[in-house]
Formats: C-alpha cells, structure tokens, sequence
C-alpha cells in the first residue's frame, strides 16, 4: 500500500508497526508467565502477568491507533501519545538528515524506521516514524527533499515549461565515448597487473633458463599490451557508467532556477538556484576538442546546510550551444583574445615537467625495464611542446559584464566564468622561483569548493597580477558607488 | 604598508621554542620505548637531539624573517596582508566581504600585551585570514572598524 502524501491528510504508521510490537513484546510476556507458573498460587506473579498481558499489549494498538503524521511544504507534524499527548512539528528547512533504518524482523515485515534528524544538539533523532512501510519510507525521504529544494509542492515536473537541454541516448553514448575516467583507468591497470602476476609466474617457473633473454624486450610488449587492454577496460566501463549516470538528461529553467534530472537506474534529480551560482567553467579534453565538444559545470555556494557543489548542467554539447546554455546562468561575453602569460612561463613550466619526466623515466627505468631510459629523449622534447601548448592556450580576460574569464589547463582545457560580485577575496602568490622569473599567481576566492585550477591563474608577469588585482577591486568598489 | 609589533618576534620565538621543546621530549620518550623493543638503531637522544637543534635554529632564525615579510595595509576599501618567507602571498580582503572577525590572544601573546586579528570571509581559500602581531588596543580598534562594514556585507 502507498500513502498519496499530496492531500496533507493526518496519516497513521503502517499497521504491521503493532505485529512488530507485539513481538516485540513477547519475551517479556513469556518471562512473567514463566515466572508465575514457577511460583504457582502468587498473586504478585499473576498480576504480572495480567499487568502485561492487558496493558503492554493494547498500548501497541494504542500506540499505533495515537500516532499520527502529516507532511506538508513547511513541516513535518507529528502527534503522539495515549494519555499525555505530545505535538511535534519539524520545519522542513530544519531538517538534516533523514535516515531510514531497517532490522532482520522490519525486513521480513518489509516496514522502516524512518528518523528525521535536525542540527539541534540532542543524541536523539528529532522525529521517528517507527514504522512505515519501505516504499513509503522512501517517499517521505523524497518528498522531504523536494520541499527542503523547491519550498513549493512542484515535485511533479511542469510539463508547461520545456528544458532548455536534453540529450538523446545516442548523444549520452557520444558523450560517454569522449570521456576517460582515470579512476576506472587505475582499477583497470590494478586488475590486469594482478593477471600479469599470475602469467609471469608460470613464466618463470616454464622458462627459467630463457628468463634472462626475455627481460627487457618481452616485458615491454606485455607492458604495453596490458597497458592498451586497460584502456579499451576503462573506456568501456567508462561508456556504462556515463550511460547510466547521464541517461535521459534534460536541464529546464523555471522560477530562477535550473532543474536537472538524469540516471538510469537512478533518476538524479539537481536544483541550482540562480542568483547561488558563484561560477561556470567549460570544459574540453582532447578528444572532446576534436568535435568541438565541451560540458558545462556549474559551481555553487552552500545553500542551507548543504555544502558547496559543482554540478555538471550540460554533460556534452556543441562548444557554441553549451556557451549559450551558460548563459542562462548570468550573463558573461567570451573574448576572442585574452590576456597572455609572461613568457617566462614557458621556461618555468618546461623546466617543471622536465623533472617530473626525467624522475618518472628513472624509475620506471630502475623498476622496469632499461628500455625506459630511450624515452627520456622522446618525452624531453614533448615536454617542452607542452609547455609552449600550456603558454598559448592558457589567459585571462575581463568581459564588459564584469566578470574574470580564465583559461586553465592545456590537456583538458577549462575556461572559467567567475563573475566580480561573486569574489570573496584575492590574493597574488609568488614562490621563491617565479619572484627570480617575475611571475605571479592570482588566486581568486570565492565561495565554492572549486580546485585551485579553476580560479587561479598562474605564472602571469607580476605587474599583470598587480594590474589586475586593481582592475578588479575597482569593479567591486564602482558597484558600491551604483 | 603596516608592519607588526616588534615584540612580536620574542612571542614567536619563545611560542616556536616551547612548541620544539615539547616535541623533542615527546621524540625522547619515543626513543626509550622504541630502543626497548630493540626497534632503535642509533642511541638515546640522537634524533632528539638533531631535532632540538634544528628547533633551536628555527627559533632563531624563523621569527624575524617573517616579521620581517608580513605586513599589512588597512586601505579605503580593503585590507591588504603580506606574508610568506619563500612563497609571498599577498591577499586583498574587501571589508563589504568580511563575515566576522575574531582577536584572539594566546598565553604567550598575553604576556606580551599582543593579540591575532582573525577575519573571516564567506570564500573558502581565505576562509580565515590572520593578522598575527597587534597590540591588543589596535588589533580591538581595528575589529571595531571593520564591523561597521561587516554589517552591510553581501550575501553569498
């Protein structure tokens, strides 16, 4: 049976909640029986057992017949009690947490605890449902939910207002294709390395004479064998997992606010209200880029209790529509050219890159294979190109709007929207290095829990860092004068 | 540009000093108990003792270095704090962003009549920003001023 909790009617817990308590109930029956048919002719202990038999056992039913609850938009109300009656109601933007709790005999009776916790201090939750049954359990959590985002009974979608974005399951397999996970990328390399374990045993123990001969050149191609049969694991894991996640993906924009919905198995459903969004960033890997494909994140501040996010509103789109789509979030004008790095970046990111090659080389090279030393004169030089691709790629812009656009990264490119007003504070860093290379790093803060990559921009001159470190607090002091 | 209060340098040296000595008693009894169990390769008091030393140069050296880097401004409109030995940092606080603000005094920085002013933003990076160093009287002027912004401060 499922409760419409739409109506705002007073509800009473699922009636299984008194087969629950009377077995519940039972040992201690069974243990004033036992007492008194150990003691036979005792009053004491007949009246124990009478005291238990009809008091225990119909307060069950009294209990459950008292309980009664309803959930609406701004609470949740319970009312309570046989003899002293207790009224609770829990305002919904109160509520933490809600947690639904099942033991071995709730299960076989498929019914739940459902416990509503707020941030008050006390161990105790603030309100329990002992109990419903499972798939109304589930439902208050979701109704809860909604209400605490939305603050209006819409968790039914208005089908009115259509989404400004949806993704047909072949453009959610694209997507999926373009992605690479390097989680998925690690387990994968973890699994085969576990198979090449087993094999080189067997090896071993079959071609112990040959082992020497086989060294170096066999291990390379069985390197690189389970280096390709881990990246065609992951890429296809990633596809499933990307499907599953961003199936049915569709964005709307209605009351200032963006709604998403995704997921196959699990249907995610996203709020971000628009004034909370602190900063966009699109994004781009290489292969994305190929397609001029890019995703749109979307970072916010905590709203109530609930900590700061980045939420992925457009998870692939042509590069032009997910711009257009960012839009909707506040208004932003990408620039053709941006600002440049020093030049001196160049040098001080080769340089960089070159030490994190020559120590991967060495290692590789001591724990592996000596053939790992070659591509020590293979990697130098794409190192250095890198470092020239980070150069030019990488800047940073200011737009009539008033916001900081940053170009970051140089593999995956990442451009980053961080509107003025949104800016807690800022600060200009220099190592030790980059003060001999006068370079800086602009950091910029604000109230999302974002990577330093996304807001910083870094090895600009110093003079530049100074400049726009100004420009900026000049923006934020014009818009006190307005 | 403000710098902080000389004494400053004797309050860190003395805080920085009881910090390493206590490490370094903590790192003497570790020693016992380790060469106990026969799991110590070197004497007793060897790698305590290297580190009370190198404490000892920390003490020294470290405190007048950074009171020599920090530094701070109290402008029109926003605060503007120096630090850093190797790495510099210079951080502009806006005062229409600050939340609240804290002075803080520890044992040693009583004794010495100094307190830490703490200004907290709604961002996460600088969260807490500190300016160590302060009379007490200024560090409490100071907070004073800044609340008059912090009253008519944006939302996030």
């Amino acid at each position: 049976m499922s409760i419409d909790f739409s109506t705002y009617k007073f509800r009473r817990l699922h009636p299984l909640t008194m087969i629950y308590g009377f077995i519940t109930s039972l040992p201690g029956l069974l243990f004033s029986l036992y007492l008194a048919s150990k003691n036979p002719g005792e009053t004491i202990y007949i009246l124990l057992v009478a005291i238990t038999g009809l008091l225990a056992m119909p307060s069950v039913f009294l209990r459950w017949f008292f309980f009664q609850f309803q959930i609406n938009p701004s609470a949740v109300n319970i009312y309570s009690g046989i003899i002293s009656k207790q009224q609770r109601s829990i305002p919904i933007e109160k509520i933490q947490n809600i947690e639904i709790r099942q033991n071995f005999l709730q299960r076989l009776l498929r019914i739940a605890h459902v416990s509503i916790e707020t941030a008050s201090g006390s161990r105790e939750s603030e309100g329990n449902l002992q109990f419903v049954s499972i798939e109304d359990a589930e439902l208050i959590r979701t109704i809860i939910r909604s209400y605490k985002q939305q603050d209006t009974l819409e968790i039914v979608e208005d089908k009115t207002v259509l989404p400004i974005f949806s993704m047909s399951v072949r453009n959610v397999l694209i997507s999926g294709m373009m992605q690479f996970s390097p989680i998925l990328f690690i387990i994968a390399t973890s699994i085969s390395q576990y198979w090449q374990a087993i094999t080189e045993n067997n090896i071993i123990e079959q071609f112990t004479s040959h082992i020497k001969t086989l060294d170096g050149k066999f291990l390379l191609t069985a390197l690189v064998g389970i280096f390709a049969g881990a990246l065609l694991l992951s890429w296809i894991g990633g596809i499933l997992l990307n499907f599953s996640r961003f199936y049915g993906f569709t964005l709307t924009l209605r009351d200032n606010k963006l709604f998403k919905e995704h997921g196959l198995f699990a249907r995610w459903k996203g709020t971000i209200p628009l004034k909370k969004i602190q900063m966009m960033t699109l994004s781009a890997n290489p292969l994305m880029r190929v397609f001029a494909f890019a995703r749109l994140e979307i970072q916010t501040a905590g709203f109530g209790t609930d900590k700061s996010s980045s939420e992925i509103a457009v998870p692939m789109a042509n590069f032009g529509s997910a711009a257009k789509l960012a839009q909707n979030g506040f208004q932003f004008e990408l620039p053709d050219i941006f600002n440049p790095l020093s030049p001196y970046a160049v040098s001080r990111a080769a340089v960089h890159y070159a030490i994190i090659c020559i120590l991967l080389t060495i290692s590789c090279g001591y724990f592996i294979s000596s053939w790992a030393y070659f591509a020590i004169i293979a990697l130098l030089p794409i190192s250095w190109l890198g470092s020239i691709l980070r150069y030019k790629w990488r800047g940073y812009a200011l737009d009539s709007y008033g916001n900081i656009i940053l170009r970051s990264g140089w593999i995956n490119n990442r451009i980053s929207i961080i509107p003025t007003k949104k800016i807690q504070s800022m600060s200009v860093r220099s190592t030790f290095l980059q003060r001999r290379l006068r370079l800086a790093t602009l950091i910029i803060d604000t109230a999302t829990n974002t990577s330093l990559r996304d807001t910083s921009i870094s090895d600009i001159s110093a003079n530049d860092a100074d400049n726009i470190l100004n420009e900026i607090t000049l923006l934020l002091y014009n818009r006190k004068i307005n | 540009m403000l710098t902080l209060e000389p004494t400053v340098k004797s309050a860190w040296g003395i805080s920085s000093f009881i910090n390493q000595t206590i490490f370094s008693i903590l790192l003497f009894f570790a020693e016992i108990i380790l060469r106990s169990f026969d799991l110590l390769p070197f004497p007793i008091g060897s790698i305590s003792g290297a580190m009370f030393f190198i404490g000892l140069i920390y003490t020294f050296i470290v405190p007048s270095l950074r009171y020599r880097t920090t530094r701070f401004d109290v402008q029109n409109d926003d605060l503007v704090i120096e630090h850093g030995i190797l790495t510099r940092v210079r951080t502009v606080i806006p005062y229409r962003r600050i939340q609240h603000t804290d002075v803080v005094q520890g044992v040693v920085e009583r004794f010495f009549g100094l307190a830490r002013l703490i200004v907290y933003t709604a961002g996460t990076r600088t969260a807490a920003t500190i300016i160590p160093g302060l009379s007490l009287i200024y560090a409490e002027d100071l907070r004073n001023h800044l609340r008059l912004y912090a009253v008519e401060g944006d939302e996030v």
